[in-house]
C-alpha cells in the first residue's frame, strides 16, 4: 500500500521532468563516450546540468558514476563526445576549466601534517589567488566548512566529518562554477550526514552548481533538485526531484483523517489535485502556498472532519530509483 | 615569501623545527665520534658517505615518493586540478620533496671542505667549487631520474595508478653510480681531485679540460633530467603537448656518445660510416626502453588511429606514442647506415671492434636483419599488450626476449645448430636470404596475429569522432 502510493506519487514527479521556469544550463554533455581496455565504461551519454541545482548521480556499484564525475571533472579523457562547462569545452580546455571547478573524490586526501589554516593556505595559493584575496579566501572557506575555529589543528588530528568539511572548503576556496562530490558522506555519522546537507544546500544557494554521487539515497533526499540515474554506463534517468519538481508555490500534501469522512474527497478535489485518495488518506497537490494550505485545514475542519496529519507528503527517493532501476533494465 | 606554493607546501611538510634540530645534532654527534678516533681524514670520509647515504640513497628514495605519495593520500587529483603550472609543480616536488635530504646533504659537504682545505687549496680553487658543483649536479641528476621514471610509471599504470617507488629509486641510483661514476670514477674512489681526474678529454677530436668536460656533461644531462620531468608533469597536468624530447635526448646520445668514441673510432681507421653504429645502437636501445616505459592502452591507440583515419592531425601527432617516433627514427639511422654499407669500398679493418661486434662483419644485411628483429620484437609485444592477460606483459615479453637473445644461441651452438643461428639472432652473413628471410617469416605471422587480436578485442558498437579528444 505505501508502495503502491510512493510509485503514484513519483509517477507524477516524472510528468513534471521540466521545470515550469527554465534554467539556464551550466554544463552540456553530448555523446560522451568513455572506454577502458576492455570494456566501454559510459555509452553515449548526453545530459544538461542547470545551474543552482543539486544533482544526485545514482547507480548502483560499477554503473560508472566514479568515471563520469572524473569526466565532468576533466580528469579523465573520453573517448569521444563533449562536455562544456559554461560553453567552454572542458577536454580542450582542461586547465581552464580546472578554474571553473572543485572536485572531492571518493578517496579525498589531505596533508596530515599541516594544519587546516595550511591546507587552506596551500590551496588557495595553488589557485593563484594573491595576498589579500588568499587571505579573504581562506577566510570564506574556513566559515563556509564552519572551521574558524581549527585553523591551527592539524588536519590529521580531525575527525572523519571534520575532514570531509575540511576537503570541501579546499574544493570551494576559489568559488567555482560547478562542485563535484564523489560519495562525500560515506564513513559520516548522521550528525555529520546533516551537516554537509546543510552545507550543500547553503553552496547551493550561494549560486553553486553540484552534483553529488552516491549509492546511499536516503543522504541525498534532503538536498537533491534533480537525480540522474546511470546504469551500466547508459542513462537510465534524469529528473527532477522533491519540491523542486513542484510548480512555485505548490506543496505537495498528505492529509489523514482518524475515520472516514463523506466529503472528504469532495472538499480536496474543490481546491486541490488528488493524486491518490482513500477513505482515511490523501496525497494532493496543492497551489497557492501556505495560506491555501491553512484554508483547506480549515474547510476540513469546519467540515467535521476528523483531521489527524496534514503536512507534507516527502518522496522517497530510494523507492522511486529502484522503480526506475527496473523499469530500465526490463525496457 | 616563497612564491611556488608546491615548494612551500613541502617545506612545511619537510622543514619542521624538530627535524631541523634533529639532522645537525646527529649529524655532528657522528662527526665528533668518528674525529675522536680517526683526527680530519676519518671525518672528510664520514662526511662523504653520509652525504652518498643522505643524499644520493634517502635522496631518491624521497624523491621517487614524491608522487607516490601524493597518490597515496588522495591528493593528486586535487594537484592535477590546480592552476600550478608544470615547471613549479615539477621543480616544486624535485626540490621540495628532498628539501630536508639537501638540509642534510649541506652539513656533510661544508664538513667534507672543512676537513679538506689544505687539499683543496693545493689543488685550487677552481676545482674545489667543481667539485661541490658536481656533487651536487650528481645527486639532482639521481633524484631527477626518480622524480621522472615515477611520472612515466604513473602514466603507465594510469589503470592502477601505483609507482613503484623502489624501481624508480634504483633507476636514479643507477643515474648516480651507473652513468656518474663511469665518468668521474674519480670522484667516488678517491674523493679528492687526483692529478689523472685533472687530465684533458678528448670530445670530437677536441681537447677539453676535465673539469670543464664533466661540468658540461652533468649539467646535460640534469637539464635532460629536468625536461623529462617538465614534460611529463605537462602530460600528467592536461597539458596538449607534442611529443619531442625523448625524439631529442636520443639525437643527444648518439651525438654525445659519438664524441667520445671518435678518436678511438678514428684509431681504427674506420670509415664514416662506421660512426653511425654507436647511433644505431643508441636508436635500438632508446626504442626499447621508451616501449617498455610507455603506456600500452589500446584505447589509446584506438583514439590515435580514428585521429589519423579523420586526418586530425594535431591530435594524432600528440596521441602518436614515444616508442613509434623512436621506431621510425631507428629506421631512419639504419637506413642510412645501409646506403654507406652498400656504396662503401672494400671491407674495412679486420679485426676492429664495436661492442664485442667485428667492425668488417658488419654489412647491409646485418644493419637490416637488425632492423627487421627490432621490428619483430616491437610486434610481439604489442600482441602481447593486446591479449588481455591481467599479468605483465611487458615483464612477460622482457624475459621472452632475454631467453631468445641470450639462452637460445648459447644453446643452439651448443647442439651444433650454429648455422640456425639468423632465425634468432641477427646474424652477420653474406646471405640475404638467410639474414633476413625467417625474420621476415616471423614479422609476417606475427603482424597476423595482432591484426587477428585486434578485430577481436575491438568494440562491436562503432564508435565515431563526435569531439576533439
Amino acid at each position: 500500500m505505501h508502495r503502491c502510493k510512493l510509485l503514484i506519487r513519483f509517477a507524477i514527479l516524472l510528468r513534471k521532468k521540466e521545470p515550469e521556469i527554465p534554467m539556464a544550463s551550466l554544463v552540456e554533455i553530448r555523446g560522451l563516450v568513455y572506454e577502458y581496455p576492455r570494456f566501454r565504461a559510459l555509452h553515449d551519454l548526453s545530459a544538461t546540468i542547470e545551474k543552482g541545482t543539486i544533482t544526485a548521480l545514482v547507480g548502483p556499484n560499477g554503473a560508472g558514476k566514479t568515471t563520469f564525475l572524473r569526466c565532468l571533472a576533466a580528469l579523465e579523457a573520453p573517448y569521444s563526445g563533449t562536455i562544456k562547462l559554461d560553453g567552454l569545452n572542458i577536454h580542450s580546455n582542461p586547465r581552464l576549466s580546472h578554474t571553473q571547478m572543485g572536485y572531492l573524490s571518493d578517496f579525498f586526501g589531505l596533508y596530515d601534517g599541516l594544519t587546516v589554516g595550511q591546507c587552506l593556505s596551500y590551496r588557495a595559493y595553488a589557485q593563484e589567488l594573491v595576498a589579500n584575496k588568499a587571505a579573504e579566501a581562506i577566510e570564506w572557506a574556513a566559515g563556509a566548512v564552519n572551521l574558524t575555529d581549527r585553523l591551527g589543528q592539524k588536519a590529521g588530528e580531525l575527525s572523519r566529518g571534520l575532514r570531509q568539511r575540511l576537503a570541501i572548503g579546499q574544493a570551494i576556496i576559489h568559488k567555482p562554477k560547478l562542485l563535484l562530490l564523489d560519495e562525500p558522506a560515506s564513513g559520516l555519522d548522521p550528525e555529520a550526514r546533516d551537516d554537509l546537507a546543510t552545507l550543500l544546500t547553503q553552496l547551493r544557494d550561494g549560486g553553486m552548481t553540484i552534483v553529488v554521487s552516491s549509492h546511499i539515497l536516503a543522504e541525498l533526499e534532503a538536498y537533491s533538485s534533480h537525480m540522474l540515474i546511470i546504469d551500466k554506463g547508459h542513462i537510465v534517468d534524469h529528473t527532477v526531484v522533491g519540491d523542486a519538481a513542484l510548480e512555485p508555490e505548490s506543496a505537495a500534501l498528505t492529509v489523514q483523517l482518524m475515520e472516514p469522512h463523506k466529503d472528504f474527497e469532495k472538499i480536496l478535489l474543490h481546491v486541490a489535485e488528488i493524486t491518490r485518495v482513500t477513505d482515511t488518506a490523501a496525497q494532493i497537490l496543492l497551489k497557492g502556498g501556505l495560506q491555501a494550505q491553512r484554508d483547506l485545514l480549515k474547510k476540513l475542519i469546519e467540515a467535521g472532519a476528523p483531521v489527524i496529519f496534514f503536512g507534507p507528503d516527502k518522496v522517497n527517493l530510494q523507492d522511486a530509483y529502484i522503480e526506475r532501476m527496473r523499469e530500465g533494465r526490463a525496457s | 615569501m616563497i612564491l611556488n606554493p608546491e615548494l612551500r607546501r613541502n617545506f612545511w611538510l619537510e622543514l619542521s623545527a624538530q627535524r631541523l634540530i634533529a639532522m645537525p645534532v646527529l649529524l655532528g654527534l657522528v662527526f665528533w665520534i668518528v674525529g675522536l678516533n680517526g683526527g680530519e681524514s676519518a671525518v672528510s670520509s664520514a662526511a662523504l658517505i653520509a652525504f652518498h647515504l643522505i643524499v644520493y640513497f634517502w635522496g631518491t628514495r624521497r624523491a621517487a615518493s614524491a608522487i607516490a605519495t601524493e597518490l597515496n593520500s588522495g591528493t593528486w587529483d586535487d594537484q592535477c586540478m590546480s592552476p600550478i603550472a608544470a615547471w613549479p609543480m615539477g621543480w616544486g616536488k624535485l626540490l621540495g620533496s628532498t628539501a630536508y635530504v639537501w638540509f642534510g646533504g649541506a652539513i656533510c659537504i661544508s664538513v667534507f671542505f672543512g676537513a679538506n682545505l689544505g687539499a683543496f687549496f693545493y689543488n685550487g680553487g677552481a676545482s674545489v667549487l667543481s667539485l661541490a658543483v658536481i656533487l651536487v649536479l650528481i645527486g639532482l641528476l639521481g633524484h631527477g631520474v626518480a622524480l621522472a621514471l615515477s611520472l612515466m610509471m604513473l602514466r603507465k599504470q594510469k589503470s592502477t595508478r601505483r609507482v613503484p617507488v623502489s624501481v624508480c629509486q634504483i633507476a636514479g641510483l643507477i643515474a648516480i653510480y651507473g652513468l656518474s661514476s663511469f665518468l668521474f670514477v674519480e670522484i667516488f674512489v678517491t674523493s679528492l681531485p687526483s692529478a689523472n681526474v685533472m687530465e684533458n678529454v678528448l670530445w670530437f677530436g677536441g681537447s677539453v679540460t676535465f673539469w670543464t668536460f664533466t661540468l658540461a656533461t652533468m649539467i646535460s644531462f640534469v637539464g635532460w633530467a629536468l625536461l623529462a620531468i617538465y614534460r611529463l608533469m605537462q602530460s600528467e597536468l592536461q597539458y596538449q603537448i607534442r611529443p619531442f624530447a625523448w625524439l631529442g635526448f636520443t639525437v643527444f646520445l648518439m651525438i654525445y656518445g659519438t664524441g667520445l668514441l671518435y678518436e678511438r673510432l678514428l684509431s681504427n681507421a674506420v670509415g664514416l660510416y662506421m660512426w653511425l653504429a654507436l647511433p644505431l645502437f643508441v636508436a635500438v636501445l632508446a626504442f626499447y626502453i621508451a616501449f617498455f616505459l610507455a603506456p600500452k592502452n589500446i584505447v589509446l591507440f584506438r583514439k590515435w588511429l580514428a585521429a589519423f583515419l579523420h586526418q586530425e592531425w594535431a591530435p594524432c601527432w600528440r596521441l602518436t606514442p614515444v616508442w613509434f617516433q623512436s621506431f621510425g627514427l631507428l629506421w631512419l639511422v639504419g637506413a642510412i647506415l645501409i646506403v654507406m654499407l652498400f656504396s662503401q669500398d672494400g671491407p674495412v679493418t679486420a679485426g676492429a671492434q664495436f661492442f664485442g661486434i667485428r667492425l668488417d662483419e658488419i654489412s647491409a644485411f646485418y644493419v637490416l636483419a637488425v632492423l627487421l628483429f627490432v621490428t619483430r620484437d616491437l610486434i610481439f609485444l604489442l600482441w602481447l599488450n593486446l591479449t588481455g592477460s591481467k599479468g605483465k606483459p611487458d615483464l612477460a615479453g622482457a624475459i621472452y626476449l632475454l631467453v631468445l637473445y641470450s639462452v637460445l644461441p648459447p644453446l643452439l651452438g651448443f647442439v651444433g645448430g650454429a648455422s640456425l643461428l639468423p632465425i634468432v639472432i641477427p646474424y652477420p652473413t653474406d646471405n640475404l636470404l638467410w639474414a633476413i628471410g625467417p625474420v621476415s617469416l616471423q614479422v609476417f605471422f606475427l603482424v597476423l596475429l595482432c591484426r587477428k587480436r585486434w578485430s577481436e578485442i575491438s568494440p562491436q558498437e562503432p564508435v565515431f569522432m563526435k569531439g576533439k579528444v
